[in-house]
């Protein structure tokens, strides 16, 4: 790899992270909103770094006739064996992903092959409040609505506002379903609620609904906790896909 | 070639050398191909993401792809601030300070470099090119190699996720710190002993003249971001693929026999290839494991996985990482086992 497809390679990486943390927002597809700042961090020193060398390398080279001199000795040491320059191409797979493909939000195909996350812990169920009443609908993430369904706490009696995409579920109904991520979307968790009352809209639209949950009986134990849904509005896909 | 043509020979003499021009003019003229090949890269990406992207309607791929992004684009700011950090260690530090810092023995060398890695926030991704630079300026490869394990587990980011991930348990944090640290202080003393210089590929840097740091710190860094990039692509790629293609139920099945969901953690540690800032809320997730299980999954993740197999083999060769990384998985789930039967 010469110094100049280094340093062309370098600013493509840089530009491209730029590119999905500033001028568009679909880093949201990926990462956490949180993360902005660090992609931004990072694209701008990559920029920096490889349109620097893009100058230093054009006026070594010309100054002494097209002999790399000043750029890209520093360790040729290492480019011996293994091939260790040539798989620095493959830097360019993500870009390309990026902009070509364009991956969207993981929606229905991710969320069919997650298993609903499991109940959680008893000490957790202090964390959960009682709602307060302001006489509307009580909007809720997903993710809470379910945990605060499987410890029983706070839910019966309350209308709650939800929102997610449509998952087909086998066994009757469909879920409404919200992808949560502790870090990337690798680690994704599909948070799902299962309606049984309303007729399932096209797979992966995403919906906003307001209904109050299913009270089970002590010996029930679904896979998903249940809502009754009373109003459901079509949305579309919120600039935020995960909670 | 495509701008050459036989026009340039002279003609009418019996001459097999080519005219002098062809020889002089190559690299200018490969700049200029060079420049051509991004410019059609760029061209492709903008015409592709106007009207290939928005056609594409198939789940599984797409899927896939986010999933391989998604790896990339959140390993990328993790590899630029290693790489920056490894450019400026070669840049900016003396050659003779870290010889000096450490003790001169490895075996004495190994404990402390272990203990460094508390101290400095890092990921699996930058500590691979830091414990590449530290070698090249003279760190005993033992002690980079502790430090190369350790930092990214324990240092004071991931111990304070793990505390977030499990609140009520600091139990969880102490064993995922004891077992982390004894895990890389043990493979520095293995290597210590046994390792060959042979099997490893130590990146070469020459002595740095005054005037030149700044240039030897960029190209450093690029060098290092292009090469360890280049394999994080690839662990990326084999991550993605097993997390669309494992079914998601297999895991869950074997929970239930203590020492198998053990190993099956620890493998599957290995091909998630999750960041170690990330994993300690995925194994908290979890929780039909014991908690040994989930700490194996802690221990193993940050020193071996898919990303990082690819990562050192490019960095210090694919000798050095048949060895180096079957050691390591052995240590962590050995050590990982009888911490957690201690702690937890």
């Amino acid at each position: 790899m010469t110094p100049l497809a280094r340093n062309l390679l370098v600013s493509l990486i840089g530009g491209t992270l730029l590119w999905i943390s500033v001028f568009s927002s679909s880093y949201l597809n990926y990462v956490k909103p949180s993360f902005r700042f660090f992609l931004i961090a990072a694209g701008l020193c990559l920029l920096v770094v490889g349109v620097v060398g893009l100058v230093r390398s054009w006026s070594t080279d010309t100054a002494d006739g097209g002999h790399h001199g000043g750029e890209g000795n520093c360790c040729d040491g290492d480019e011996h064996g293994g091939g260790g320059s040539r798989v620095a191409w493959l830097l360019v797979l993500p870009v390309l992903a990026i902009f070509l493909v364009a991956p969207p939000a993981l929606g229905s195909f991710a969320a069919e092959r997650e298993p609903t996350p499991p109940a959680p812990a008893a000490w957790e169920a202090d964390d959960y409040l009682p709602l307060v009443d302001d006489g509307n609908p009580v909007p809720m993430p997903v993710s809470e609505f379910v945990r605060r369904a499987w410890l029983n706490k706070s839910l019966s009696g309350w209308d709650v506002e939800l929102t997610g995409f449509v998952v087909p579920r086998k066994k009757g109904g469909w879920y409404l379903t919200r992808m949560q991520m502790n870090c990337c979307a690798a680690d994704a968790r599909a948070w799902k609620v299962v309606v049984k009352n309303v007729k399932r809209p096209p797979v992966d639209t995403w919906v906003t609904v307001v209904g109050s949950w299913v009270v089970l009986g002590a010996d029930e134990r679904p896979d998903a906790p249940e809502l009754t849904v009373r109003d459901m509005e079509r949305i579309p896909a919120p600039e935020e896909p995960y909670e | 070639m495509s701008n050459k043509t036989t026009s340039d020979w002279p003609s009418g003499r019996d001459d097999l050398l080519p005219p002098p021009s062809w020889g002089t003019d190559r690299a200018g003229s490969a700049r200029v191909r060079m420049l051509w090949l991004f410019a059609a890269i760029v061209a492709v990406l903008i015409v592709g993401r106007l009207w290939l992207a928005p056609g594409i309607r198939l789940p599984g791929f797409q899927t896939w792809a986010t999933v391989f992004v998604a790896i990339c684009v959140q390993a990328m700011p993790f590899l630029v601030f290693g790489v920056a950090l490894s450019g400026a260690i070669t840049a900016f530090v003396p050659a003779g300070f870290w010889t000096r810092a450490l003790p001169r023995h490895p075996a004495a060398a190994v404990p402390v470099a272990g203990l460094a890695g508390a101290v400095l926030p890092g990921c699996e991704c930058a500590s691979v090119p830091v414990a590449g630079g530290l070698m090249s300026r003279g760190v005993a490869p033992a002690a980079a190699l502790a430090f190369l394990l350790s930092s990214p587990a324990i240092n004071p980011i991931v111990l304070v996720a793990t505390a977030v991930a499990f609140p009520g348990r600091p139990e969880m944090v102490a064993a995922r710190f004891v077992a982390s640290l004894a895990v890389a202080v043990l493979v520095g003393w293995v290597w210590a002993r046994f390792g060959r210089t042979a099997w490893m590929r130590i990146p070469v840097r020459r002595p740095v003249e005054p005037g030149r740091r700044w240039t030897v710190f960029r190209e450093t860094m690029v060098h290092d971001l292009l090469g360890a990039g280049g394999f994080l692509v690839i662990g990326g790629l084999a991550a993605a693929t097993l997390n669309v293609a494992l079914p998601a139920e297999w895991t869950n099945a074997v929970a239930d026999s203590p020492w198998l969901s053990v190993l099956v953690l620890a493998f599957l540690a290995v091909l998630l290839s999750i960041c170690s800032e990330a994993d300690a809320f995925v194994a908290a997730s979890m929780s039909a494991f014991s908690p040994t299980a989930q700490l194996t999954f802690m221990v193993v993740g940050p020193m071996v996985d898919l990303k990082l197999i690819a990562l050192q083999a490019g960095t210090f060769g694919r000798r050095f990482a048949v060895r180096f990384v079957p050691l390591t998985f052995v240590l962590a789930v050995g050590v990982s086992v009888l911490v957690g039967a201690w702690l937890l």
